[in-house]
């Protein structure tokens, strides 16, 4: 199977989270006319409930595709406060993914401004402190999703989040052969 | 950018301002028939008027007069900011009583209360720019813009800014079966319902880098979709065609009129995206106003899965020409996906009504309303912009007072 796919279903929840992976996706060399992205529409209560309620219709949906199509699925959920493994498995529940399926589960912690903040700046961040939100300038966080995307040339320092860092084979899990997201050497 | 805009007495418009949000897209919700489109026609009317691209009895016939009212006098405002300081531009029309005769009862402009240039009673004052101070006092036609006279040079740049920046507003309805396939000369304004769209690709082409930019683009939306061609049909006329690849025979060329409605929607639009980017390249510098674009419903026509990516792309592309655009839409995926701000952002989602034989209102739309249904549940209820209220949970009924159990004593 290749990494270019006909469609790719991104299932996150709010603005922040959708311009950030589909920048990424995009700087990875994916259409964006084959991106479509799903986050909680205000008023609907807690993104983090919708992408938890969503996530079997979604998961279902890309197994009947799947069979015919290059499809993928990306969620991405923050973890707040809960640990990766305690929100991943609040996400996922029952429906658990299988080895070869073609689904990245993202967790930022706190959340994804501490992903951006620590690519912007490079330096530590703690995954405890919230950081500002670019709420109305989602956009800003475009120079750091370039420098996450940097095919083959990004080395994830030291400092990189714990949660960052679990991403990673989640990437890779979805593009094994653009080789996107290196590992630390 | 544009600040407020203010109508009187044009169509369903009486009394109405608007404050447009500070967003790069400010969306337009509404009912058919609430003013949302009347506001851009307005918008137009400015623009022509101010630019001196259109005659006065054209653009303020008898029939924008608002029809339920006897009032002669139809009033405009603008105000568009600069770097911290407000232009502020009125027009004010007044027709005769059998409304046969029109002329301009006043123009004003002026930048941060301070007046710049006045028309009244046949003559126009004008402030600052002369070499000398004094206030230049010269007779002017009553049916013309007096801006739309000053030439656009250094000695009156701060007067014909605003100028320029109406100029660069851009109003579009796009009806895809209204447009031409040929064209005769190159143009540089698309007309309302994009009628022109060749001659103003004509135009966009001569910028090879954008014109290469959009057919990488258009080849990612129409399958076996290659390059445009503009050939010669006549001795000046130009007709557009699509060439198609077809899987290894000689490509298929198609006249612009033999490709659908929805292509032809995909194709103006993704054109106009990729023209927002090639106007900063022609600024002078950042003092330069930015474009307007104001678009009455460009998801029409076009497939469902073609409206997201059109609109990220938009939005992507407004934020590096720093312009913005004025969306109507009613298209589920643009209320709910696409534009609804998130809780506590910068609101720039307005819903526009009427009540029935009245005029337009607007307010801001608070997604904390919704209640828990999608925006376009509700605008498709007719619920969205009526706010409402949570019932307050009924309170606990109280239990009675426990009676003391007085034992009887036995007697």
């Amino acid at each position: 199977m290749s990494d270019s796919y006909t469609h790719i279903v991104v299932l996150c929840e709010d603005k922040q989270q959708s311009v950030f992976v589909r920048r990424f996706l995009i700087k990875c060399g994916e259409s964006r006319h084959n991106i479509y992205i799903k986050y909680s529409p205000p008023g609907l209560g807690a993104g983090e409930q919708f992408v938890r309620e969503q996530y079997a219709t979604e998961l279902a949906g890309y197994r009947r595709r799947a069979t015919i199509l290059n499809v993928a699925l990306v969620v991405m959920r923050d973890c707040d406060t809960r640990s990766l493994g305690e929100t991943r498995a609040t996400l996922e529940g029952a429906k658990r993914r299988r080895p070869n399926e073609r689904v990245a589960l993202l967790f930022p912690k706190r959340n994804i401004e501490t992903w951006i903040h620590f690519l912007i700046d490079g330096g530590a961040v703690n995954e405890t402190d919230p950081y500002p939100k670019l709420r109305g300038r989602e956009s800003d966080c475009h120079a750091a999703v370039d420098r996450l995307a940097a095919k083959n040339e990004y080395r994830l320092s030291a400092d990189v989040p714990s949660s960052l860092r679990a991403a990673c084979p989640e990437i890779r899990r979805i593009f094994p052969e653009k080789r996107c997201v290196e590992p630390a050497e | 950018m544009l600040k407020r805009i203010y109508v009187d007495n044009f169509r369903c418009l009486v009394n109405f301002e608007w404050e447009p949000g500070p967003a790069h897209i400010n969306l337009m919700l509404g009912p058919n028939g609430s003013g949302k489109t009347t506001v851009f026609e307005c918008l137009e009317a400015l623009r022509a008027f101010a630019t001196g691209d259109a005659k006065l009895d054209d653009l303020f016939a008898a029939s924008t007069l608002t029809q339920w009212q006897n009032v002669l006098t139809q009033s405009l405002e603008i105000d568009w900011e600069r770097e911290g300081s407000v232009y502020r531009y009125e027009v004010a029309i007044v027709h005769n009583k059998n409304r046969t005769h029109r002329e301009v009862a006043h123009e004003r402009l002026s930048l941060e209360g301070k007046p710049l240039l006045r028309f009244e009673k046949g003559y126009v004052h004008l402030w600052g720019g002369e070499i000398s101070k004094k206030t230049q006092v010269y007779p002017f036609a009553w049916k013309q813009s007096a801006m739309a006279s000053l030439p656009t040079t250094a000695l009156y740049s701060k007067h014909t800014w605003l100028k320029t920046a109406l100029d660069r507003t851009t109003v579009l309805q796009i009806v895809p079966p209204m447009m031409d396939e040929t064209s005769l000369q190159e143009t540089t304004r698309p007309l309302r319902y994009f009628q022109n769209f060749v001659s103003w690709y004509r135009w966009i082409s001569n910028d090879h880098g954008m014109a290469i930019r959009l057919e990488q683009e258009l080849k990612e939306i129409l399958p076996g979709f290659s390059h445009f061609k503009l050939e010669s049909h006549g001795p000046e006329a130009k007709l557009l065609k699509a060439v198609f690849d077809h899987e290894g025979q000689k490509p298929v060329e198609l006249s612009f009129s033999c490709l659908s409605d929805g292509q032809r929607m995909l194709i103006a639009l993704y054109a106009l995206l990729h023209s927002l980017r090639a106007q900063p390249e022609e600024s002078d510098g950042d003092n330069q106003p930015t474009g307007l674009l104001c678009l009455d419903e460009p998801d029409n026509f076009i497939a469902s899965r073609e409206i997201q990516p059109w609109l990220t792309a938009i939005e992507d592309q407004l934020l590096e020409a720093k312009a913005r655009l004025l969306l109507i839409s009613h298209h589920p995926e643009s209320i709910d996906y696409g534009l609804m701000p998130s809780t506590g952002e910068t609101l720039s989602v307005f819903w526009f009504s009427r009540e029935a034989g009245g005029h337009s209102r607007v307010q801001t739309l608070l997604p904390e309303q919704n209640g828990g249904l999608k925006p376009s549940e509700l605008a498709a209820r007719g619920w969205l912009g009526l706010g409402g209220q949570a019932p307050e949970e009924p309170a606990p009924a109280k239990k009675p007072p426990r009676r003391k159990i007085t034992k009887l004593k036995q007697k």
